[in-house]
Protein backbone atom coordinates (compact mmCIF):
# COMPACT_ATOMS: atom_id res chain seq x y z
CA UNK A 1 0.00 0.00 0.00
CA UNK A 2 1.84 3.24 -0.98
CA UNK A 3 2.06 6.12 1.16
CA UNK A 4 -1.51 8.10 1.14
CA UNK A 5 0.36 11.80 0.74
CA UNK A 6 2.36 9.96 -2.62
CA UNK A 7 -0.65 8.36 -3.68
CA UNK A 8 -1.24 10.87 -6.35
CA UNK A 9 2.02 12.11 -7.25
CA UNK A 10 2.83 8.24 -7.98
CA UNK A 11 -0.49 8.05 -10.85
CA UNK A 12 0.06 11.23 -12.18
CA UNK A 13 3.80 10.77 -12.89
CA UNK A 14 3.22 7.42 -14.12
CA UNK A 15 0.09 9.10 -16.23
CA UNK A 16 2.80 11.53 -17.76
CA UNK A 17 5.09 9.23 -18.77
CA UNK A 18 8.23 10.88 -17.70
CA UNK A 19 10.48 10.21 -14.53
CA UNK A 20 9.39 11.03 -11.33
CA UNK A 21 9.90 14.65 -9.69
CA UNK A 22 12.28 15.41 -7.59
CA UNK A 23 10.08 14.53 -4.30
CA UNK A 24 8.83 11.97 -5.03
CA UNK A 25 12.06 10.55 -6.57
CA UNK A 26 13.41 10.96 -3.12
CA UNK A 27 10.59 8.81 -1.63
CA UNK A 28 10.49 6.21 -3.84
CA UNK A 29 14.31 5.38 -3.26
CA UNK A 30 12.99 5.11 0.46
CA UNK A 31 9.90 3.43 0.48
CA UNK A 32 9.34 0.04 -1.07
CA UNK A 33 5.85 -0.26 -1.14
CA UNK A 34 5.60 3.53 -3.15
CA UNK A 35 8.24 2.28 -5.69
CA UNK A 36 5.99 -1.05 -6.09
CA UNK A 37 2.91 1.04 -6.51
CA UNK A 38 4.71 2.92 -9.03
CA UNK A 39 6.12 0.18 -10.88
CA UNK A 40 2.38 -1.47 -11.37
CA UNK A 41 0.99 1.88 -12.01
CA UNK A 42 3.54 2.15 -14.81
CA UNK A 43 3.21 -1.94 -16.18
CA UNK A 44 -1.14 -0.89 -16.17
CA UNK A 45 -0.38 2.27 -18.22
CA UNK A 46 2.95 0.33 -20.63
CA UNK A 47 -0.68 -1.95 -20.86
CA UNK A 48 -2.70 0.66 -21.83
CA UNK A 49 -0.54 1.64 -24.59
CA UNK A 50 0.73 -1.79 -25.77
CA UNK A 51 -3.59 -2.30 -25.77
CA UNK A 52 -4.06 1.45 -27.64
CA UNK A 53 -1.39 0.79 -30.12
CA UNK A 54 -2.69 -3.23 -31.29
CA UNK A 55 -6.16 -1.04 -31.39
CA UNK A 56 -4.70 1.53 -34.07
CA UNK A 57 -2.30 -0.34 -35.64
CA UNK A 58 -5.25 -2.56 -37.32
CA UNK A 59 -4.35 -3.08 -41.10
CA UNK A 60 -6.34 -1.38 -43.31
CA UNK A 61 -7.96 -3.52 -46.13
CA UNK A 62 -6.42 -4.03 -49.36
CA UNK A 63 -9.73 -3.37 -51.01
CA UNK A 64 -10.67 -0.50 -49.04
CA UNK A 65 -9.41 2.16 -51.25
CA UNK A 66 -10.43 0.63 -54.20
CA UNK A 67 -14.03 0.54 -52.90
CA UNK A 68 -13.62 4.31 -52.30
CA UNK A 69 -12.64 5.35 -55.78
CA UNK A 70 -15.34 3.26 -57.10
CA UNK A 71 -17.98 4.73 -55.30
CA UNK A 72 -16.35 8.39 -55.53
CA UNK A 73 -16.93 7.10 -59.76
CA UNK A 74 -19.96 5.97 -59.22
CA UNK A 75 -20.76 9.86 -57.19
CA UNK A 76 -19.42 12.13 -60.06
CA UNK A 77 -21.28 10.17 -62.58
CA UNK A 78 -23.20 12.24 -65.70
CA UNK A 79 -26.21 9.99 -64.51
CA UNK A 80 -25.82 11.05 -60.97
CA UNK A 81 -25.62 14.52 -62.34
CA UNK A 82 -28.60 14.18 -64.47
CA UNK A 83 -30.69 12.82 -61.49
CA UNK A 84 -29.14 15.96 -59.23
CA UNK A 85 -30.82 18.41 -61.54
CA UNK A 86 -34.16 17.42 -60.52
CA UNK A 87 -34.32 18.84 -57.86
CA UNK A 88 -33.68 22.35 -59.10
CA UNK A 89 -35.89 21.86 -62.13
CA UNK A 90 -38.98 21.12 -59.69
CA UNK A 91 -38.35 24.13 -57.99
CA UNK A 92 -38.74 25.92 -61.30
CA UNK A 93 -41.77 24.54 -61.90
CA UNK A 94 -43.21 25.45 -58.76
CA UNK A 95 -41.81 28.48 -59.27
CA UNK A 96 -43.74 28.65 -62.32
CA UNK A 97 -46.87 27.63 -61.47
CA UNK A 98 -46.64 30.10 -58.21
CA UNK A 99 -46.05 32.76 -60.70
CA UNK A 100 -49.18 31.91 -63.15
CA UNK A 101 -51.56 30.69 -60.12
CA UNK A 102 -50.97 34.72 -58.82
CA UNK A 103 -51.33 36.17 -61.93
CA UNK A 104 -54.57 34.61 -62.55
CA UNK A 105 -55.94 35.51 -58.90
CA UNK A 106 -54.51 38.98 -59.56
CA UNK A 107 -56.92 39.29 -62.85
CA UNK A 108 -59.76 37.67 -60.80
CA UNK A 109 -59.49 35.22 -63.81
CA UNK A 110 -61.28 32.39 -61.59
CA UNK A 111 -64.00 34.68 -60.08
CA UNK A 112 -64.96 36.42 -63.26
CA UNK A 113 -65.65 32.76 -64.90
CA UNK A 114 -67.27 31.23 -61.77
CA UNK A 115 -69.13 34.37 -61.72
CA UNK A 116 -70.30 34.60 -65.33
CA UNK A 117 -68.83 37.88 -65.52
CA UNK A 118 -67.89 39.27 -68.65
CA UNK A 119 -65.77 42.31 -68.38
CA UNK A 120 -62.28 41.93 -68.62
CA UNK A 121 -59.79 44.10 -70.67
CA UNK A 122 -60.28 42.25 -73.77
CA UNK A 123 -64.26 42.31 -74.12
CA UNK A 124 -65.78 45.61 -73.12
CA UNK A 125 -69.23 46.03 -73.46
CA UNK A 126 -70.58 48.53 -76.30
CA UNK A 127 -72.47 51.43 -75.01
CA UNK A 128 -75.79 51.05 -76.96
CA UNK A 129 -79.10 53.54 -75.92
CA UNK A 130 -81.34 52.00 -73.27
CA UNK A 131 -78.24 49.58 -72.11
CA UNK A 132 -76.50 49.77 -68.83
CA UNK A 133 -73.63 51.93 -69.16
CA UNK A 134 -70.01 50.30 -69.02
CA UNK A 135 -68.79 52.64 -65.71
CA UNK A 136 -72.15 51.45 -64.10
CA UNK A 137 -71.83 47.50 -65.26
CA UNK A 138 -67.41 47.99 -64.26
CA UNK A 139 -69.00 49.90 -60.77
CA UNK A 140 -71.03 46.31 -60.31
CA UNK A 141 -68.50 44.41 -61.11
CA UNK A 142 -66.78 44.19 -57.65
CA UNK A 143 -69.94 42.94 -55.96
CA UNK A 144 -69.65 40.00 -58.43
CA UNK A 145 -66.10 39.18 -57.32
CA UNK A 146 -65.61 36.88 -54.19
CA UNK A 147 -62.89 37.83 -52.01
CA UNK A 148 -60.06 35.35 -53.11
CA UNK A 149 -57.53 36.11 -50.89
CA UNK A 150 -56.26 39.92 -52.68
CA UNK A 151 -56.48 42.84 -50.28
CA UNK A 152 -59.59 44.75 -50.65
CA UNK A 153 -57.62 48.28 -51.98
CA UNK A 154 -55.89 45.81 -54.69
CA UNK A 155 -59.08 45.30 -56.07
CA UNK A 156 -60.46 48.79 -55.84
CA UNK A 157 -57.29 49.58 -57.57
CA UNK A 158 -58.03 47.34 -60.72
CA UNK A 159 -61.78 48.15 -60.79
CA UNK A 160 -61.29 51.43 -61.08
CA UNK A 161 -58.28 50.89 -64.03
CA UNK A 162 -60.52 49.04 -65.90
CA UNK A 163 -63.22 51.71 -65.61
CA UNK A 164 -61.28 54.33 -66.41
CA UNK A 165 -60.52 52.01 -69.94
CA UNK A 166 -63.83 51.70 -70.40
CA UNK A 167 -64.59 55.38 -70.31
CA UNK A 168 -61.75 56.42 -72.86
CA UNK A 169 -62.32 53.16 -75.59
CA UNK A 170 -63.82 53.65 -78.37
CA UNK A 171 -65.91 50.94 -79.97
CA UNK A 172 -63.77 49.08 -82.64
CA UNK A 173 -65.63 46.15 -84.96
CA UNK A 174 -63.68 44.33 -87.58
CA UNK A 175 -66.29 43.46 -90.52
CA UNK A 176 -65.53 42.42 -94.01
CA UNK A 177 -65.11 44.94 -96.52
CA UNK A 178 -68.21 44.52 -98.41
CA UNK A 179 -70.09 45.27 -95.39
CA UNK A 180 -68.14 48.35 -94.10
CA UNK A 181 -70.64 51.00 -96.19
CA UNK A 182 -73.39 48.64 -94.73
CA UNK A 183 -72.19 49.21 -91.03
CA UNK A 184 -71.04 52.86 -91.03
CA UNK A 185 -74.34 53.53 -92.24
CA UNK A 186 -75.64 51.50 -88.99
CA UNK A 187 -73.71 53.20 -86.76
CA UNK A 188 -74.26 56.83 -87.63
CA UNK A 189 -78.19 55.45 -87.28
CA UNK A 190 -77.36 54.37 -83.63
CA UNK A 191 -75.84 57.27 -82.74
CA UNK A 192 -78.95 59.52 -83.58
CA UNK A 193 -81.62 56.98 -82.07
CA UNK A 194 -82.68 56.32 -78.56
CA UNK A 195 -83.26 52.69 -79.39
CA UNK A 196 -81.20 50.51 -81.95
CA UNK A 197 -82.76 50.30 -85.54
CA UNK A 198 -84.13 47.52 -86.40
CA UNK A 199 -82.07 45.68 -89.06
CA UNK A 200 -83.94 42.18 -89.27
CA UNK A 201 -87.58 41.50 -88.44
CA UNK A 202 -89.46 38.49 -87.45
CA UNK A 203 -91.66 38.02 -90.28
CA UNK A 204 -95.29 36.46 -89.99
CA UNK A 205 -95.67 32.68 -90.30
CA UNK A 206 -98.50 32.96 -92.66
CA UNK A 207 -96.67 35.10 -95.09
CA UNK A 208 -94.27 32.48 -95.80
CA UNK A 209 -94.38 29.80 -98.41
CA UNK A 210 -92.80 26.80 -98.88
CA UNK A 211 -90.01 26.73 -101.20
CA UNK A 212 -90.79 25.33 -104.43
CA UNK A 213 -87.67 23.27 -106.46
CA UNK A 214 -88.31 22.02 -109.97
CA UNK A 215 -87.34 18.38 -110.47
CA UNK A 216 -83.86 17.75 -111.77
CA UNK A 217 -84.49 16.86 -115.39
CA UNK A 218 -81.75 14.95 -116.93
CA UNK A 219 -81.50 14.43 -120.40
CA UNK A 220 -78.72 12.45 -121.62
CA UNK A 221 -76.30 10.49 -118.78
CA UNK A 222 -73.00 9.20 -120.18
CA UNK A 223 -70.94 6.32 -117.94
CA UNK A 224 -67.55 6.11 -118.26
CA UNK A 225 -64.89 3.66 -116.06
CA UNK A 226 -63.35 5.31 -113.67
CA UNK A 227 -59.82 4.89 -114.87
CA UNK A 228 -60.52 5.99 -117.87
CA UNK A 229 -62.27 9.07 -116.22
CA UNK A 230 -58.98 9.78 -114.23
CA UNK A 231 -56.69 9.47 -117.67
CA UNK B 1 -23.69 24.38 -95.12
CA UNK B 2 -23.75 25.82 -91.97
CA UNK B 3 -24.19 23.32 -89.28
CA UNK B 4 -26.13 23.92 -86.02
CA UNK B 5 -25.19 22.12 -82.24
CA UNK B 6 -27.88 21.50 -79.99
CA UNK B 7 -26.58 23.63 -76.91
CA UNK B 8 -28.31 23.20 -73.33
CA UNK B 9 -29.08 27.09 -72.54
CA UNK B 10 -26.84 28.80 -70.27
CA UNK B 11 -23.99 26.67 -71.68
CA UNK B 12 -21.16 26.46 -74.06
CA UNK B 13 -18.66 23.94 -75.81
CA UNK B 14 -15.74 25.22 -74.19
CA UNK B 15 -17.45 26.22 -70.71
CA UNK B 16 -18.40 22.51 -70.81
CA UNK B 17 -14.93 21.13 -71.85
CA UNK B 18 -13.62 23.67 -68.90
CA UNK B 19 -15.56 22.24 -66.62
CA UNK B 20 -14.89 18.68 -67.04
CA UNK B 21 -11.36 19.61 -66.81
CA UNK B 22 -12.23 21.10 -63.63
CA UNK B 23 -13.71 17.86 -62.21
CA UNK B 24 -11.10 15.90 -63.37
CA UNK B 25 -7.99 17.60 -61.88
CA UNK B 26 -10.37 17.63 -58.77
CA UNK B 27 -10.60 14.32 -58.79
CA UNK B 28 -6.60 13.93 -59.32
CA UNK B 29 -6.26 16.06 -56.08
CA UNK B 30 -8.71 14.15 -54.37
CA UNK B 31 -6.97 10.62 -55.23
CA UNK B 32 -3.63 12.09 -53.82
CA UNK B 33 -5.32 12.93 -50.53
CA UNK B 34 -7.31 9.77 -50.27
CA UNK B 35 -3.88 7.89 -50.87
CA UNK B 36 -2.54 9.78 -47.82
CA UNK B 37 -5.40 10.10 -45.51
CA UNK B 38 -7.85 7.28 -46.77
CA UNK B 39 -5.90 4.60 -43.90
CA UNK B 40 -5.85 7.02 -41.28
CA UNK B 41 -9.78 7.50 -41.62
CA UNK B 42 -9.88 3.50 -41.58
CA UNK B 43 -7.93 3.15 -38.35
CA UNK B 44 -10.09 6.43 -36.80
CA UNK B 45 -13.24 4.87 -37.25
CA UNK B 46 -11.30 0.98 -36.21
CA UNK B 47 -10.39 2.82 -32.96
CA UNK B 48 -14.18 3.60 -32.10
CA UNK B 49 -15.56 0.77 -33.54
CA UNK B 50 -14.60 -2.51 -32.75
CA UNK B 51 -15.68 -4.30 -36.38
CA UNK B 52 -13.78 -4.10 -39.41
CA UNK B 53 -16.62 -3.94 -41.74
CA UNK B 54 -18.76 -1.24 -39.90
CA UNK B 55 -15.55 1.23 -40.27
CA UNK B 56 -15.10 0.61 -43.41
CA UNK B 57 -18.41 1.80 -44.28
CA UNK B 58 -18.16 5.13 -42.14
CA UNK B 59 -14.65 5.51 -43.60
CA UNK B 60 -16.11 5.20 -46.87
CA UNK B 61 -18.89 7.81 -45.75
CA UNK B 62 -16.16 10.47 -44.43
CA UNK B 63 -14.28 10.39 -47.50
CA UNK B 64 -17.26 11.07 -49.94
CA UNK B 65 -18.46 13.92 -47.76
CA UNK B 66 -14.77 15.09 -48.04
CA UNK B 67 -15.10 14.92 -51.67
CA UNK B 68 -18.30 16.58 -52.01
CA UNK B 69 -16.95 19.72 -49.92
CA UNK B 70 -13.55 19.15 -51.52
CA UNK B 71 -13.66 22.72 -52.82
CA UNK B 72 -13.48 23.96 -49.46
CA UNK B 73 -10.75 21.84 -48.36
CA UNK B 74 -7.66 22.30 -50.57
CA UNK B 75 -5.40 22.90 -48.04
CA UNK B 76 -3.89 19.42 -47.03
CA UNK B 77 -3.84 20.43 -42.80
CA UNK B 78 -7.38 21.21 -43.12
CA UNK B 79 -8.32 18.27 -44.86
CA UNK B 80 -6.97 15.99 -42.85
CA UNK B 81 -8.19 17.51 -39.99
CA UNK B 82 -11.60 17.93 -41.15
CA UNK B 83 -11.15 13.61 -42.26
CA UNK B 84 -10.36 13.19 -39.14
CA UNK B 85 -13.03 14.69 -37.12
CA UNK B 86 -15.60 13.58 -39.98
CA UNK B 87 -14.47 10.13 -39.00
CA UNK B 88 -14.89 10.18 -35.09
CA UNK B 89 -18.10 11.71 -35.37
CA UNK B 90 -19.28 8.98 -37.63
CA UNK B 91 -18.15 6.14 -36.11
CA UNK B 92 -18.98 7.55 -32.52
CA UNK B 93 -22.85 7.56 -34.18
CA UNK B 94 -22.69 4.23 -35.83
CA UNK B 95 -21.60 2.77 -32.26
CA UNK B 96 -24.30 4.50 -29.96
CA UNK B 97 -27.00 3.05 -32.62
CA UNK B 98 -25.18 -0.43 -32.65
CA UNK B 99 -24.91 -1.04 -29.31
CA UNK B 100 -28.59 -2.12 -28.62
CA UNK B 101 -27.96 -4.74 -31.57
CA UNK B 102 -24.63 -5.62 -29.74
CA UNK B 103 -25.65 -5.94 -26.73
CA UNK B 104 -28.58 -9.17 -27.60
CA UNK B 105 -25.82 -10.96 -29.58
CA UNK B 106 -23.48 -10.49 -26.71
CA UNK B 107 -26.22 -12.00 -24.63
CA UNK B 108 -26.55 -14.74 -27.10
CA UNK B 109 -23.05 -15.66 -27.87
CA UNK B 110 -21.00 -15.23 -24.86
CA UNK B 111 -17.84 -15.86 -25.70
CA UNK B 112 -15.87 -19.11 -23.37
CA UNK B 113 -14.67 -18.37 -20.17
CA UNK B 114 -10.68 -18.42 -20.64
CA UNK B 115 -8.34 -18.90 -17.64
CA UNK B 116 -7.52 -15.02 -16.41
CA UNK B 117 -3.92 -14.09 -17.09
CA UNK B 118 -1.76 -13.79 -14.14
CA UNK B 119 0.67 -10.92 -15.22
CA UNK B 120 0.08 -7.59 -16.34
CA UNK B 121 1.79 -8.55 -19.54
CA UNK B 122 -0.47 -11.23 -20.07
CA UNK B 123 -3.33 -9.50 -19.22
CA UNK B 124 -2.18 -6.77 -21.95
CA UNK B 125 -1.94 -9.76 -24.60
CA UNK B 126 -5.27 -10.83 -23.62
CA UNK B 127 -8.64 -10.72 -25.34
CA UNK B 128 -10.46 -9.64 -22.22
CA UNK B 129 -8.22 -6.58 -21.38
CA UNK B 130 -8.94 -5.38 -24.76
CA UNK B 131 -12.34 -5.87 -23.53
CA UNK B 132 -11.86 -3.86 -21.09
CA UNK B 133 -9.95 -1.52 -22.79
CA UNK B 134 -12.69 -0.77 -25.43
CA UNK B 135 -15.61 -0.46 -22.62
CA UNK B 136 -12.90 1.98 -20.76
CA UNK B 137 -12.24 4.19 -23.48
CA UNK B 138 -16.11 4.03 -24.77
CA UNK B 139 -16.46 5.93 -21.03
CA UNK B 140 -13.91 8.94 -21.95
CA UNK B 141 -14.67 12.11 -23.14
CA UNK B 142 -14.94 12.41 -26.65
CA UNK B 143 -12.17 15.14 -27.21
CA UNK B 144 -9.71 12.70 -24.76
CA UNK B 145 -10.46 9.55 -27.21
CA UNK B 146 -9.75 10.90 -29.88
CA UNK B 147 -6.62 12.28 -28.96
CA UNK B 148 -5.48 9.47 -27.27
CA UNK B 149 -6.34 7.38 -30.81
CA UNK B 150 -4.66 9.17 -32.80
CA UNK B 151 -1.73 9.59 -30.48
CA UNK B 152 -1.37 6.08 -30.67
CA UNK B 153 -2.23 5.98 -34.45
CA UNK B 154 1.11 5.47 -36.61
CA UNK B 155 3.44 7.12 -34.96
CA UNK B 156 2.00 10.24 -34.65
CA UNK B 157 3.69 12.77 -32.23
CA UNK B 158 1.78 15.31 -29.75
CA UNK B 159 2.71 17.78 -32.54
CA UNK B 160 1.32 16.44 -35.08
CA UNK B 161 -1.93 15.39 -32.83
CA UNK B 162 -2.28 19.27 -32.57
CA UNK B 163 -2.11 20.28 -36.10
CA UNK B 164 -4.31 17.49 -37.05
CA UNK B 165 -6.80 19.04 -34.52
CA UNK B 166 -5.98 22.75 -34.84
CA UNK B 167 -5.38 22.67 -30.87
CA UNK B 168 -2.47 23.79 -28.97
CA UNK B 169 0.59 21.60 -27.94
CA UNK B 170 -0.40 21.85 -24.18
CA UNK B 171 -4.16 20.93 -24.96
CA UNK B 172 -3.10 17.56 -26.44
CA UNK B 173 -0.97 16.70 -23.69
CA UNK B 174 -3.71 17.73 -21.28
CA UNK B 175 -6.22 15.29 -22.92
CA UNK B 176 -3.23 12.78 -22.65
CA UNK B 177 -2.57 12.77 -19.23
CA UNK B 178 -5.92 12.97 -18.32
CA UNK B 179 -7.19 10.10 -20.20
CA UNK B 180 -4.48 7.78 -19.71
CA UNK B 181 -5.34 8.40 -15.97
CA UNK B 182 -8.67 7.91 -16.17
CA UNK B 183 -7.94 4.25 -18.42
CA UNK B 184 -5.70 2.99 -15.60
CA UNK B 185 -8.27 3.96 -12.70
CA UNK B 186 -10.90 2.26 -14.98
CA UNK B 187 -8.61 -0.99 -15.32
CA UNK B 188 -6.52 -0.90 -12.40
CA UNK B 189 -9.09 -3.31 -10.68
CA UNK B 190 -9.33 -5.91 -12.92
CA UNK B 191 -5.15 -6.05 -13.25
CA UNK B 192 -5.31 -6.49 -8.92
CA UNK B 193 -7.61 -9.02 -9.48
CA UNK B 194 -5.60 -11.06 -12.09
CA UNK B 195 -2.37 -10.58 -9.82
CA UNK B 196 -4.10 -11.55 -6.54
CA UNK B 197 -5.00 -15.15 -8.34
Amino acid sequence: MPCEDFQDAIVAAAANGVEPPGELSVHLSVCADCREAFATEQALLLCIDSGLARKASVSVPPAFLHRVRARLLQESSPRQAWFAGWPLLGGAGAAVAAILLGTVIWHGGWAGHENGATVNSGTLPINLPGRENPASIATSVPDKFPAVGKPANHRLRWHEREVSAAKNSEIEVLVPPDQEVLLAGYAAELRTRNSAPVIARESAVAESMPLQVDLIQIAQLDVKPLAEAQR
Amino acid sequence: MQELVLIQPGRTVAGEAAREAAVAATRREFEERLAECGPLAFRVARGVLRNTADAEDVAQEALLRAYRRFDRLREPNRFRAWLVRITFRLALDRLRSSKRRELRETLWSRPERQPRPRTVEEMAASSEFQEHLDRAMEELPEKQRLVLLLSAMEGHTIEEVAAILGVPIGTVKSRIFFARKQLAEKLRCHVKISKTR
